[in-house]
């Protein structure tokens, strides 16, 4: 079954003319992107058995999507046994009235999240604001986005096109709303204090905790949470209820696989051997425990997921979203997250969000944000084949006429003109024709048919020659042969 | 168990690596200079106490001798409300752990009935004593440890919590910041024998 995913319905010149035209966001989306190009490179190349142990896992990883259906029944069985719950939600509406049934069943009154991609794609705080229950995104990033009602710009660095003036304007708006002490400085050191007490009262009040998952081990019903602030320690230490929702995707089927994949997230995404905190739960708490959640419930969300098995995409189901084709890509790098219009951007937002959607949500994305230089495909440590993926998008695309007609219209007549040699002297001959007739003595620029025209509008278009290279051949031969 | 010194020195270059910090003890009275000087830093006070889990009874007994009074070792028979509370206002916590690994310079922690994560967390300053023989030379040695324990503990302990490193940001312009929203400072207390 298709998935469900938000995005946002301007049209892609808009979202792209909007992006470039954000300073703030251009330039530490372009800093972040690097530094973490340049770390990552390094490290594993100073770690040989972490390459290794990389190999190794997207072999695991890509069997373990094969036995999904096994595996996650062998999950369920095992948390369960330890007292946890576990549901499969179906599509995005499913998961999310499933978490609000529990939130009502405990009359929470203030949900505490710790950062997960899943709970953008269902949407779950919009959710919850609407029914009326608080919920408080404790990443810093994603606590800044949600003061701003924005989206992430980038899955690491959620709040990248935000500089320090404009986060210093939002906690000054929130602490005079809250009625607390403001930031000292728009001194980053000083924002961030702020958010920690801001923050810190609400773990320690909160009724029901949210997190996401990086890895689900079938083996021994473990849930692996990966963050460098400790927020997510927080979140499965301090609230009474918790509630995990987690991609059916992200199982691996044993320990040893968890071996080998663990520290794969932090070395592609951070440049380093592991983050600050990696947390692992196995169930509710023990009686006498000081920490941990009296209620444990594990959602796991399908959401278009399932239908990509046994498809030519299925190894895109072994994306551990660590960022690395995000940082490597050039178009990503100019333009940041929010151009894409999907939660998920970069060249795995531009593979996933029409695959998961069957193509219902930006199918435009696969043929507007690439270029084919497959820089994604060298970062890539699962090795996913993004590019072909995308190249294969475009086919399916234009097969299922997906493009708007103009766009059909214009390669169709490209393509009957420029295919043959014929096609394309007569092309020319016209476009000369054209240039004449319009007026215009300097350069072809009017001239571009169709979705082209943009094109003509932003670049140097040179003037059609009153002569080409072949005409001057075809004659210059004729004339030696006369001689 | 002998110490191997190749081991000591990769987790201590990688844990410094990670921003954290390394003391070395061999006995009470030093690493009660240690906790003075970590305890007079960090404004510790009646308000803002230290708290303690996780410790093997010996190492219990040496800050017991300390005779700090703002400092509660967490018994499994007090009121694990109150504690956490202490723990919210501490300004230093004090941990034990599982085992440390070299080459990812970490140490794990279980959460268990005698053993709380919320040092580890909630105050500002983090303190992991850990004895040299606990260092393995790999974080995949590591993981097959902690295997091993939860199938001969015959139950997998709740949480279980892997830190490499204090609590970090880089979500402003890009800019690392310490101490988001668990502790500023890592300290790891190597306790040579
Ligand atoms: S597609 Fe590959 S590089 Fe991109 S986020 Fe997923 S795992 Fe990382």
């Amino acid at each position: 079954m298709a998935g469900q995913l938000p995005y946002d319905n301007r049209p892609w010149p808009e979202r792209r003319d909007a992006a470039l035209q954000n300073q703030t966001m251009r330039h530490t989306i372009g800093f972040v992107t690097r530094r973490f190009t340049l770390i990552k490179g390094e490290i594993y190349r100073t770690s040989p058995d972490l390459e290794a142990s990389r190999k190794t896992a997207v072999g695991q990883k890509r069997q373990a999507i094969r036995d999904l259906p096994q595996l996650l029944e062998q999950f369920r069985n095992q948390v369960e046994r330890r007292g946890a719950h576990t549901y499969l939600a179906a599509q995005a509406q499913d998961a999310v009235d499933i978490a609000l049934n529990i939130a009502r069943s405990h009359q929470a009154e203030l949900v505490i999240k710790s950062k997960s991609m899943v709970t953008e794609e269902i949407e779950l705080n919009q959710a919850f604001e609407k029914a009326g229950i608080p919920v408080r995104e404790t990443d810093l990033g994603e606590y800044i986005i949600q003061l701003a009602k924005e989206r992430p710009s980038h899955i690491l660095a959620p709040a990248a096109h935000r500089n320090r003036h404009q986060v210093e304007e939002l906690f000054q708006a929130d602490a005079s709303r809250e009625k607390i002490s403001p930031p000292q400085s728009d001194e980053i050191e000083d924002l961030t204090r702020y958010a920690r007490s801001r923050l810190r009262q609400e773990f320690l009040r909160a009724d029901m905790g949210v997190t996401g998952g990086n890895f689900l081990v079938a083996e021994t019903g473990t849930l692996v949470l990966i963050t460098n602030e400790g927020n997510a320690d927080m979140v499965t230490s301090l609230p009474p209820v918790l509630v995990s929702i987690v991609g059916v995707e992200k199982i691996v089927r044993d320990w040893a696989s968890l071996t080998e994949i663990i520290q794969q997230p932090a070395m592609s995404g951070i440049g380093r051997h592991l983050s600050s905190y990696t947390t692992m739960i196995q169930g509710p708490k023990s009686p006498g425990s000081v920490e941990g959640p009296r209620e444990w419930h594990v959602i796991l969300v399908d959401n278009g997921r399932m239908a990509l098995r046994d498809t030519e995409f299925e190894d895109v189901l072994s994306c551990i979203r660590c960022g690395a084709c995000l940082n490597a890509c050039p178009v990503f790098r100019e333009v940041g997250g929010h151009a894409y219009g999907s939660v998920y951007p970069g060249p795995i937002g531009i593979v996933e969000t029409p695959l998961l959607t069957d193509f219902q949500v930006l199918p435009e994305l696969p043929s507007a944000l690439c270029t084919l230089c497959h820089a994604c495909q060298e970062a890539c440590p699962m090795d996913i084949a993004l590019p072909d993926h995308i190249i294969s998008l475009r086919h399916t695309i234009v097969k299922r006429h997906l493009n708007s007609s103009t766009v059909n219209w214009t390669l169709r007549t490209w393509a009957r003109f420029w295919s043959t040699p014929g096609g394309y002297r007569r092309s020319i001959s016209l476009a000369r024709v054209m240039q004449r007739l319009s007026g215009k003595k300097r350069n072809a620029q009017g001239l571009f048919p169709g979705i082209f025209a943009g094109w003509g509008q932003t670049r140097e278009i040179p003037q059609v020659a009153p002569k080409t290279f072949h005409e001057w051949w075809q004659e210059w031969k004729e004339r030696a042969e006369e001689k | 168990m002998a110490v191997d010194e190749g081991i000591l020195r990769r987790f201590e270059e990688e844990w410094q690596g990670n921003a954290g910090k390394i003391f070395h003890i061999v006995q009470a009275e030093e690493l009660q200079t240690v906790l003075t000087d970590l305890a007079d830093a960090n404004g510790v006070s009646d308000q803002n106490p230290i708290v303690v889990s996780g410790l093997s009874e010996k190492w219990a007994q040496w800050i017991r001798t300390w005779n700090m009074k703002q400092v509660y070792i967490w018994n499994p028979e007090d009121e694990a409300e109150e504690f956490r509370h202490r723990c919210a206002d501490a300004s230093v916590g004090i941990t034990g752990c599982a085992w440390a690994a070299a080459d990812a310079g970490s140490v794990c922690l279980y959460s268990q009935k005698d053993s709380s994560l919320l040092p580890s967390l909630l105050p500002p300053v983090h303190v992991v004593m850990i004895s040299a023989a606990q260092i393995v030379s790999t974080f995949r040695e590591g993981m097959d440890r902690l295997y091993r324990d939860a199938r001969q503990g015959g139950e997998w302990p709740a949480l279980v919590k892997i830190v490499a490193g204090p609590s970090m940001t880089a979500d402003i312009e890009g800019q690392l910041i310490l101490g988001v929203h668990g502790p500023r400072d890592v300290y790891a207390v190597i306790v040579d024998n």
